[in-house]
């Protein structure tokens, strides 16, 4: 079965490769969605510190504002770009989820390992119309693999094309284990 | 079916087990509030007795009431290839759980329940905590029968060649026996020296805190008495690491004695498919796993382990994994204090195609000292800053001496074997650790690196199966996107049951 896999670390350069994947990047309006959100958490009480400190009720302290400000600030901008290189593929076997400005991840789970799949969307996310993606292996606690920014439908249609593969690797010949796959 | 589908009800000695349980809750997570709360009724008790008496036992009939109810609503019945238990006296709970969904089988016979012919048998799944069966006090006979039945039920998906070879009858066979030496080697080498010292701090921090509310100059007194009463001939300041020796003793005693009790009279059996270990001195024990449901193998050694020269072997089912627990957590089955012989005997019956001592382990780039070094180097530059403006001693700044050497040992100590189908990883720092599993367990690979890794072509491989995750760090990239895409292919191309 693997004549051509000795038993040395070499790997053989015939399979196929993550880095030759398709990545599909998330709805534009995803990375707008992030920073939406960022902004609309620190903005109101940032505005409200500097409105409360120009009439005098806390202290003003020119430093400490400017710091805060920009502590705030710039992780909140920097949320933008990192939404936009976040990317995902779907191949025929996996999944894959790219991710990271700096601190750069590839997740990848195997199809015939996806227990249960989620989509989730939030206030905001439906204000955009868009989807978070779930997929859950087994015996963890939180999802192995989450793709945020899809568009709704793309997101439903995603989770039920996974659905259905997942189901259909599950027949008698193919023992996936006990699959929950049914959510 | 041997077994009717009406419900029943389990022993009333039960009630023992919970009792026990809640005792157990009470005293084990935090003994401090208890002592509290004890050294407060004392006092109040002094005020008005009889209010205490009346309070204290209308809470005893309450408990007794409460745990009478317990157990008259506590029902099991075997129906339909599943147990069902259904429990709770203001709310129900009901709980159907499959035979083919069985993770693992515990059998317990504590002291209390062996005089009766009677059992303790929990059932795990591969679900969370929520999902076990405990079964306190049911006919060992039926024990027995619903263990044999939950660790034989083949999954009806089963692949048919391990259908066949599960289906002959399986001859016991015993693979390894534990004598009381390899148990106190295990009980001072073991993590579970830490959760002695735990217990003994957190019952001593209770203590001295006690007495310093309750009975403030008297304990003062004491402790006066108690310097006083020290040997005029000891040095004042070998008195300290004394005191340290003293407690260090202490917990290695503490250390032993459990792992007797938890461990005497071990044995390992494997029956076919499946294993099997009875161990325990008050409590016995017997805990079973199927072969298929193992998802890695760990092998552990602490530093005081390597001067034995011995590994502790853990097979660690599907769900959340607690290491450092005195007995391995829920399902993982222990083999404690191997010998190099043991180990490579039970590693072939584990894993029979796999040659151990042939492994060649790569090596991990030597970049993954530098942010150790630059940790324990910024440690130490403000640990020398404080030497310098404050009156902390000197000698605090040899503390950092072992620090380097130890960082070298730690990175020569990491590395990864790809064998076949196999995946060994090495880890540790004056100890070494193994984890060993088979690649179509992987359940998510991650590859990431940080901008310094990424600068130096590196990344690290983060590993998810079932039963944890574990990494390999400061890979080349190219290995690391090599290695995802041969254990992907890996997984995607196997058709073994791997829950």
């Amino acid at each position: 079965m693997q004549t051509f896999f000795s038993n040395h670390s070499l790997l053989p350069q015939q399979l196929p490769s993550i880095e030759e994947a398709r990545w599909q990047r998330l709805a534009p309006d995803y990375a707008r969605m992030v920073l939406l959100s960022g902004l609309g958490f620190w903005l109101p009480a940032g505005v409200a510190g500097l409105v409360l400190s120009t009439l005098g009720v806390i202290p003003f302290n020119a430093m400490l504002t400017s710091a805060v400000w920009l502590a705030l600030l710039v992780p909140t901008l920097l949320g933008y770009p990192a939404a936009r290189v976040k990317r995902y593929a779907i191949r025929e076997q996996d999944v894959l989820f790219h991710e990271g400005l700096l601190w750069k991840s590839t997740t990848v789970i195997p199809r015939n390992r996806i227990q249960h799949i989620q989509t989730e969307n939030g206030p905001l996310e439906r204000w955009f119309g868009l989807v978070t993606l779930k997929c859950y292996g087994a015996g963890g606690q939180q999802a192995d693999l989450v793709i945020p920014g899809l568009e709704e439908t793309l997101g439903q249609q995603l989770r039920q094309y996974l659905l259905n593969q997942a189901e259909d690797t599950d027949d008698p010949g193919n023992a996936g284990g006990d699959d929950d796959v049914q959510q | 079916m041997t077994y009717s589908s009406d419900w029943h009800r389990v022993s009333p000695l039960a009630i023992i087990h919970h009792g026990l349980n809640f005792l157990r809750q009470l005293v084990g997570s935090n003994p401090g509030p208890l002592l509290g709360l004890v050294a407060g009724t004392v006092a109040f008790a002094r005020e008005s007795p009889l209010m205490i008496a009346t309070t204290a036992l209308t809470l005893v009939l309450l408990g007794v009431v409460m745990a009478v109810m317990g157990w008259l609503r506590f029902l099991y019945r075997v129906h339909d290839g599943a147990i069902q238990v259904q429990q709770g006296v203001f709310i129900r709970h009901k709980l159907t759980l499959a035979f083919e969904r069985i993770q693992n089988v515990r059998l317990e016979r504590p002291v209390y329940l062996r005089p009766f012919g009677l059992a303790r048998l929990t059932i795990e799944s591969a679900g969370s905590a929520s999902e076990e069966v405990h079964l306190p006090g049911i006919p060992l006979a039926e024990a027995e029968g619903l263990r044999d039945r939950a660790l034989n039920e083949t999954p009806s998906r089963q692949a048919p060649e391990a259908e066949a070879a599960g289906a002959d009858s399986p001859t016991t066979q015993e693979l390894l026996r534990r004598r009381p030496s390899d148990l106190i080697i295990y009980g001072i080498s073991s993590p579970a020296i830490l959760w002695g010292g735990a217990i003994a701090a957190s019952l001593l921090g209770a203590l001295t805190r006690n007495m310093g509310d309750a009975r403030n100059q008297q304990a003062e007194q004491a402790m006066n008495t108690l310097l006083e009463a020290m040997p005029g001939w000891l040095p004042d300041f070998l008195v300290l690491p004394l005191a340290i020796l003293l407690l260090l003793l202490l917990m290695a005693l503490a250390s032993m004695t459990m792992a007797l009790l938890r461990y005497q009279g071990y044995q390992l059996f494997r029956e076919g498919e499946r294993y099997r270990v009875t161990s325990g001195l008050v409590t016995r024990r017997e805990q079973g796993i199927r072969h298929q449901r193992i998802q890695h193998l760990h092998l552990a050694q602490s530093f005081v382990a390597r001067l034995f020269r011995r590994h502790h072997l853990s097979c660690h089912p599907i769900g959340p994994s607690l290491p450092d627990q005195p007995d391995g957590g829920g399902g993982v089955l222990m083999a404690p204090s191997l010998t190099p012989d043991e180990q490579a005997r039970v590693i072939e019956t584990l894993y029979p195609d796999l040659d151990w001592h042939s492994l060649r382990f790569q090596q991990v780039s030597a970049r993954f000292m530098l942010p150790r070094f630059a940790f324990w180097g910024l440690l130490a530059v403000i640990t020398a800053g404080w030497v310098t403006v404050s009156d902390v001693p000197a000698w605090t700044l040899a503390l950092f001496l072992p620090v380097p050497p130890l960082i070298l040992l730690n990175w020569r100590r990491q590395g990864w074997c790809l064998q076949g189908e196999r995946l060994i990883l090495r880890g540790g720092l004056i100890g070494c650790h193994y984890t060993l599993f088979d690649a179509y367990r992987v359940q998510t690979l991650r590859l990431f690196q940080n901008p310094l890794q990424r600068r130096a072509g590196l990344a690290n491989l983060g590993i998810r199966l079932g039963s944890g995750g574990f990494r390999i760090p400061f890979i080349p990239w190219e290995t690391g996107t090599r290695l995802m895409d041969h254990l992907l292919w890996q997984v995607e191309t196997s058709r073994a049951p791997w829950l």
